[in-house]
């Protein structure tokens, strides 16, 4: 009963505890209800603040307006030039001072032409510029840390060595000489030379390119070696840098090299190869003129050769006296004497090669008084019977076969008639 | 093709040059004629399906009266540290020329070339460089140039550790 009582009284207790919290609370709705929203509010303005604050978000928020500030203010005046030029001078000295390979590197593709603006400026033209006789066997594009070759070409009149085994000498001997005698270390080796063999090395930050030169090369060669390899360290920085051993991205050097190989061989070939177009135009007109005089010329004295043979074998035809000749391009002409008897010249144009077409032959009748054409008048006028034969020898007819002297009589009166055979005296055998 | 510079380290006499001949010339020879200075040899082989070129320098044993000209090592890829076991100071030499690569160009991928197996009877190993040089090394491989064991071997896993390498420094790239 004394617990229930307890309990009872404990129950009260709490419950008026509670009613009197409820109560204080709706008190503190009341009074406090508009100052704790503009509280509220002032926290979370408090908390976004803090966060604005933090070294992350003011780094983010003053990256977004830095270059667009620096820009406008650039554009306004010079302050920020004058301010910022100092801090950009003391970082060159330091850069310089502490790290001379950044600098070396980083200056290295404008260096050279800058200095070779300024000695070309300076110099005098050498008047006593005489060409002298070399070619370029190989071209080397060497790496410099590792002597590995990363292009290679050659003359197809040189012999071809392994370039990896050439280019890793190269290094070891540059290395050997730099350690041995403690050379600078920005010093290269520049030449190689036994007798009329040398190599030219040109060294830059990243590469090396070396040339074998047959014979002696001239200055501009070694100026337009630093030209190139400066150019191939301007658009070949990040393969050069990456240098893992990999020869694929260098291989469109390849037809550069071939072109500057080229371009200093002396050889007649590349010297045509090098002319200006129009000259080369002028050139192949003039050969081709050259070769259409030359085959007319040939065709002329083929002709003519033609011509001269067929007229002398006319003229040495019985019974044909050429008595004038003429010859021009398609037009040839022979006129003449042409015993009846005689060969047609028209049968000795045949073999002549001669085109006929072209030929005209003027031959006026006669009678020679060839032997052979005299016997034949003879034998046509006299028609000896059958058995009779007829032969001359000299100024004398010979009459062999079965005829009666009547006939021998006759024949001899005949005979005087016939061109030729007026002092014919006709015997019988 | 891929190309590879590749030294061949130790003190003389202990068969770097012939290790070189076996590999690319297959010959041997039982002639000692120190090396001067470098010489510079290529091999190509296949490895993963890959073309590679190994430039193998040979350059002059180390000894008491000279040291390996460090700029001979640069731009090496990786390289092959030869010990002659029959003479343990060539382990000391070994070590010299392993922490001169450290101190030149920082740790690169390595074989410990333990040579003259075929007269492992005379062997003394109780070096304890050897157990330093193995620690770090690819491997660990017994050759003979004169017998030619393990020289093909040697050459080919050194390659395959050289592509490994080439291909993690690209991807990372």
């Amino acid at each position: 009963m004394a617990t229930t009582r307890e309990d009872t009284t404990k129950n009260q207790k709490s419950l008026q505890q509670s009613e009197a919290g409820r109560e204080l609370k709706a008190l503190r709705e009341l009074l406090l209800s508009t100052d704790r929203d503009r509280l509220e509010e002032a926290y979370r303005r408090l908390d976004a603040l803090e966060k604005r604050l933090s070294p992350d978000a003011r780094t983010r928020e003053t990256s977004e307006i830095l270059v667009n500030a620096m820009r406008h203010r650039l554009a306004g005046d010079d302050q920020l030039v004058d301010f910022l030029k100092p801090v950009v001078v003391e970082q060159f000295h330091r850069t310089s001072r502490d790290e001379p390979d950044i600098m070396a590197d980083a200056l290295f593709p404008i260096l050279g032409p800058a200095i070779r603006k300024m000695i070309a400026s300076m110099l005098i033209p050498d008047s006593k510029n005489k060409k002298r006789p070399y070619r370029l066997d190989h071209l080397y594009l060497i790496d410099k840390e590792s002597g590995l070759p990363l292009c290679h070409v050659s003359s197809s009149k040189a012999s071809t060595q392994d370039a990896a085994m050439v280019s890793g000498m190269l290094n070891a001997i540059q290395s050997f000489v730099h350690e041995a005698f403690n050379a600078n270390e920005f010093d290269g080796l520049d030449v190689l030379q036994v007798g009329g063999l040398s190599v030219w090395i040109e060294w830059g930050p990243s590469a090396v390119l070396a040339a074998v030169i047959r014979g002696l090369g001239p200055q501009h060669l070694r100026d337009e070696m630093q030209i190139y390899l400066e150019k191939v360290h301007m658009d070949y920085a990040v393969e050069l840098q990456q240098g893992q051993g990999d020869t694929k991205a260098f291989e469109p050097l390849g037809a550069e090299l071939t072109a500057f190989l080229d371009h200093h061989d002396d050889s007649l070939k590349n010297k045509v190869k090098r002319l200006h177009p129009r000259i080369k135009q002028w050139l192949l007109g003039l050969v081709v003129v050259a070769l259409g005089l030359s085959l007319w010329t040939l065709f002329s004295i083929v002709e003519k050769n033609r011509w001269d043979e067929f007229l002398a074998h006319i003229e040495s035809e019985p019974g044909i006296v050429v008595t004038g000749s003429d010859r021009r391009f398609r037009a040839y002409r022979v006129s003449g004497l042409k015993d009846a008897l005689a060969r047609n010249p028209v049968e000795l144009l045949a073999n002549s090669g001669i085109n006929p077409e072209y030929v005209r032959l003027d031959f006026e009748l006669y009678q020679a008084i060839h032997p052979k054409f005299v016997l034949a008048r003879i034998h046509t006028l006299l028609a000896p019977p059958t058995g009779v034969e007829l032969s001359l020898e000299g100024r004398r007819l010979r009459v062999t076969g079965n005829i009666s002297e009547q006939w021998v009589k006759n024949a001899q009166t005949l005979v005087k008639s016939v061109a030729g055979g007026h002092n014919i005296v006709v015997v019988h055998d | 093709m891929l190309q590879k510079k590749v030294c061949m380290l130790g003190s003389f006499a202990v068969g770097k040059t012939s290790l070189v001949r076996r590999y690319v010339d297959s010959m041997f020879s039982e002639e000692y004629t120190t090396t001067i200075g470098v010489k510079v040899d290529k091999k190509t082989l296949t490895v993963i399906e890959t073309d590679v070129a190994l430039l193998l320098w040979d350059v002059y044993g180390e000894d008491s009266h000279q040291s390996v000209l460090p700029a001979y090592l640069r731009g090496m890829a990786g390289y092959l540290l030869v010990v002659d076991p029959t003479r343990p100071n060539t382990f000391e030499s070994a070590l010299s020329l392993h922490k001169l690569v450290l101190d030149t160009l920082g740790p690169k991928p390595y074989i410990l070339v333990l040579n003259k197996c075929d007269l492992k009877d005379q062997w003394n190993t109780l070096s304890n460089s050897i157990e330093l040089l193995s620690d770090t090394a690819i491997t660990v491989v017994e050759t003979s140039a004169k017998v030619d064991v393990g020289v093909n071997e040697m050459f080919e896993a050194l390659a395959i550790a050289l592509l490994n390498t080439s291909s993690a420094a690209s991807s990372e790239k």
